[in-house]
C-alpha cells in the first residue's frame, strides 16, 4: 500500500513531468506546427508570435525589444537571446484603442540615447480614413509606458496616418505622418487639392511635450508609409511618394530639421520612373544613409522608366539620383527594404511563388554600383507581414512575421568579397 | 434537439450578418467565371483604405442600375477587420445588392496570384471581360467613357 504522502509527492512530481512535457511541446510547436489555429484563440495570450506587425529595435545592451498589437493593445516586450524567447509583455495602452495594424500603418518603436523606450502609432478613427498620430514612452526600462497622447494638433475625425518615427544624436524625437488637413481646406473653398500633406512634430523633452505640427509638403500620395533616416549632422533626411503633377507617383525628398520651413512649390524629387495612376499604390520606400550625403533608396513603382523593385543612389549633396539598379521587375515582388551595414548594402523584400512567400535578398559591395544575385533567407506558405531590417552593430537581421511560423528575427549573412 | 438547432442558428449567424460578402478563395475566380459564360463583365477590385477606389465605386453605384444582370462583381481585398467598413461604402455607394466578395484567407498575395500573376496588388483594379472571357486589366480609377461603352456593348450582347 502507497502512503497518500508517497501518492502526493508522485502526483506532483506527475503534474511536473507533464508541466515539463507540455514545456517542451510548446518549443516545439513553434519549430513543427503552425501557428495559425492556436493563435486565432481568443485565448491566444500577447506575444510576437500571436500578435500583429510585431516592430522591433535594439538596445545599447543588445537585447532586442518588440513591440506588436493584439486585441486592441499595444505590447512591448524583451528578448536576451535574438528572439528565441521573450520576457512577458508589458502593455502600452491601458485603455484599448483601434490601433492601425497592417504593414503599411504599423506601430514603430525607437529607443533614445538613454535607451528610452519610444512608441508611436496610428489611432483609428471612426470616420472613413480617420486617424491620429499617438505616442507614448517609457523612463524606466519598459516596466511601464506613459499615458498616451496625441501628436496631431489638428483634432478633425480625418486622416492624420502613417507615422513615422526618427531620433537623432540629441534624443530629439521626430514623427512625421500623412495629414488631411488642407485637403479639407481646400474643399470647404471648393478647391481642388491632389492628395494630402506631410506633417510632422519634434519632442525635445523625451516624448514629454511634441512642438505644434508642421507641414513638410503638400500634395503627398495618401496611403503609403514615409521613410526617415537620421544623417551625421542630424537633419533627418525623409523620403515619400508623392504626387506630382498630374497623378504622378514617384517620390519625394527632404531633409527635416527643428525648424524647417513648409516646402512651397514642388519638392526635390527622388524618383522619376513617371508612374502614373489615380490610385492607391499602399507601398511606401525605404531608405538608409550612407557616407558623403548618399541617400540608398528602394522603392517600389510601375512607371515608364522603372516596374517593380528598384534601388535607387541619391545624392544629397547635388540632389541628383546617381544610380538606378532593377532590383526585382517581377509583379509578385513587394514591400522592399534596405540597409547600409559596415559598407555593405543589403536590399530584402519578399516574393511570392505560386505557393510560398519567400525573403529575397541582394548583396552590393560597391555603394549600390552592381548587386549580387537574389538569394532566399525564409519562406512561408501562408500570410505574412511585411519584412524589416534591423541592425546590432555590425550584424545584420531580417525580422519577419508570418502566420504559421509567428516572429522570426533571421540573421543576414554578407559575405564580403 | 433543441440545443442542436440553435448551435446551428448560431453557426450560421455570422453568415446571415455577412450576407453581402462571400469568401473569396482558392477557385472563386473559376466559379466566377463559370456563372457568367459568355456574357462580359466587370471584376473590380478595390479596398476600404484605398481613397482612389471609393471614388470609383461612387461613379459605378451611379450607373449601377443600367449594368445588366451579373455584369459587375466586387472583390474587397480587405481582411476581416474591415468587413464591416467595407459593407458601410457598399450601402453608401448603392452597390449593396451587387455580387460581393472578399478576401478570405489572410493571405493576400496568394488570392492576387489567383486574379493575375501580373497584377502588381495596385488598387483600384479592374478587369474588363468581354464574352470570350479574354480580359484586359486596368489600373487606377476607370473613365466615365469605358464605364458607359461597357453598359453599351454588354447590353446589345444581352
Amino acid at each position: 500500500m502507497i502512503s497518500k504522502g508517497v501518492t502526493a509527492k508522485w502526483l506532483t512530481g506527475l503534474a511536473l513531468l507533464l508541466a515539463l512535457s507540455s514545456v517542451q511541446a510548446a518549443k516545439q510547436k513553434r519549430a513543427t506546427h503552425s501557428l495559425l489555429e492556436p493563435c486565432q484563440k481568443a485565448s491566444a495570450l500577447p506575444s510576437p508570435d500571436c500578435g500583429l506587425t510585431p516592430t522591433p529595435a535594439f538596445s545599447k545592451d543588445g537585447r532586442l525589444w518588440v513591440v506588436f498589437v493584439q486585441n486592441h493593445h499595444l505590447y512591448v516586450t524583451h528578448s536576451s537571446d535574438l528572439g528565441q524567447h521573450f520576457a512577458p509583455p508589458v502593455v502600452v495602452n491601458r485603455v484599448p484603442e483601434a490601433i492601425y495594424h497592417d504593414g503599411e500603418n504599423r506601430p514603430k518603436l525607437l529607443l533614445g540615447p538613454q535607451d528610452e523606450l519610444y512608441i508611436s502609432w496610428s489611432q483609428k478613427g471612426v470616420a472613413r480614413f480617420a486617424g491620429h498620430i499617438r505616442f507614448a514612452r517609457s523612463l524606466d526600462g519598459g516596466r511601464s509606458f506613459s499615458e498616451p497622447q496625441t501628436v496631431n494638433d489638428d483634432l478633425a475625425p480625418i486622416s492624420h496616418r502613417f507615422d513615422s518615427m526618427a531620433v537623432d544624436s540629441q534624443g530629439r524625437i521626430y514623427i512625421a505622418w500623412v495629414d488631411k488637413r488642407d485637403l479639407v481646406k481646400a474643399r470647404e473653398s471648393d478647391k481642388v487639392y491632389a492628395g494630402a500633406a506631410i506633417y510632422y512634430a519634434i519632442s525635445e523633452d523625451q516624448g514629454r511635450t511634441f512642438t505644434p505640427n508642421r507641414r513638410v509638403a503638400d500634395h503627398s500620395c495618401e496611403c503609403c508609409r514615409i521613410a526617415m533616416a537620421v544623417d551625421h549632422d542630424d537633419q533627418i533626411v525623409t523620403l515619400w511618394r508623392h504626387i506630382y503633377p498630374v497623378n504622378i507617383r514617384d517620390h519625394a525628398i527632404t531633409r527635416l530639421g527643428v525648424d524647417t520651413p513648409p516646402i512651397s512649390g514642388q519638392p526635390i524629387r527622388a524618383t522619376d520612373d513617371n508612374w502614373m495612376v489615380e490610385g492607391c499604390p499602399h507601398h511606401g520606400p525605404d531608405l538608409a544613409l550612407g557616407d558623403h550625403g548618399k541617400a540608398h533608396m528602394i522603392w517600389f513603382t510601375q512607371g515608364e522608366k522603372n516596374r517593380g523593385i528598384v534601388y535607387g543612389r541619391f545624392n544629397l549633396l547635388t540632389n541628383t539620383l546617381e544610380a538606378e539598379q532593377a532590383i526585382d521587375a517581377s509583379s509578385t515582388a513587394s514591400r522592399p527594404q534596405v540597409a547600409a551595414v559596415a559598407g555593405q548594402l543589403v536590399a530584402l523584400w519578399k516574393s511570392f511563388n505560386g505557393i510560398a512567400t519567400e525573403l529575397q535578398m541582394r548583396i552590393s559591395h560597391d555603394n549600390g554600383n552592381s548587386w549580387s544575385a537574389s538569394r532566399t533567407l525564409a519562406e512561408t506558405t501562408e500570410g505574412s507581414d511585411y519584412p524589416l531590417l534591423i541592425a546590432r552593430g555590425e550584424q545584420l537581421f531580417a525580422s519577419w512575421h508570418s502566420r504559421s511560423e509567428g516572429y522570426r528575427l533571421i540573421p543576414v549573412i554578407i559575405d564580403v568579397p | 434537439m433543441y440545443r442542436k438547432l440553435s448551435l446551428l442558428f448560431l453557426l450560421l449567424l455570422p453568415n446571415l450578418v455577412m450576407a453581402e460578402f462571400r469568401a473569396f478563395t482558392n477557385g472563386s475566380l473559376k466559379e466566377i467565371t463559370a456563372a457568367r459564360e459568355g456574357r462580359p463583365f466587370l471584376l473590380v477590385l478595390w479596398s476600404v483604405d484605398c481613397p482612389p477606389c471609393l471614388k470609383e465605386l461612387e461613379e459605378i453605384g451611379q450607373l449601377y442600375p443600367r449594368f445588366p444582370a451579373g455584369g459587375l462583381v466586387f472583390i474587397s481585398t480587405d481582411g476581416a477587420d474591415y468587413a464591416d467598413e467595407a459593407e458601410k461604402v457598399l450601402h453608401q455607394y448603392g452597390l449593396a445588392e451587387a455580387e460581393n466578395w472578399r478576401f478570405a484567407d489572410g493571405f493576400p498575395e496568394r488570392m492576387r496570384y489567383q486574379i493575375d500573376p501580373n497584377w502588381y496588388g495596385e488598387l483600384p483594379r479592374t478587369y474588363i471581360y468581354n464574352s470570350l472571357h479574354h480580359r484586359i486589366g486596368r489600373s487606377g480609377i476607370l473613365s466615365q467613357k469605358l464605364l458607359q461603352q461597357f453598359i453599351t456593348m454588354s447590353n446589345h450582347i444581352e
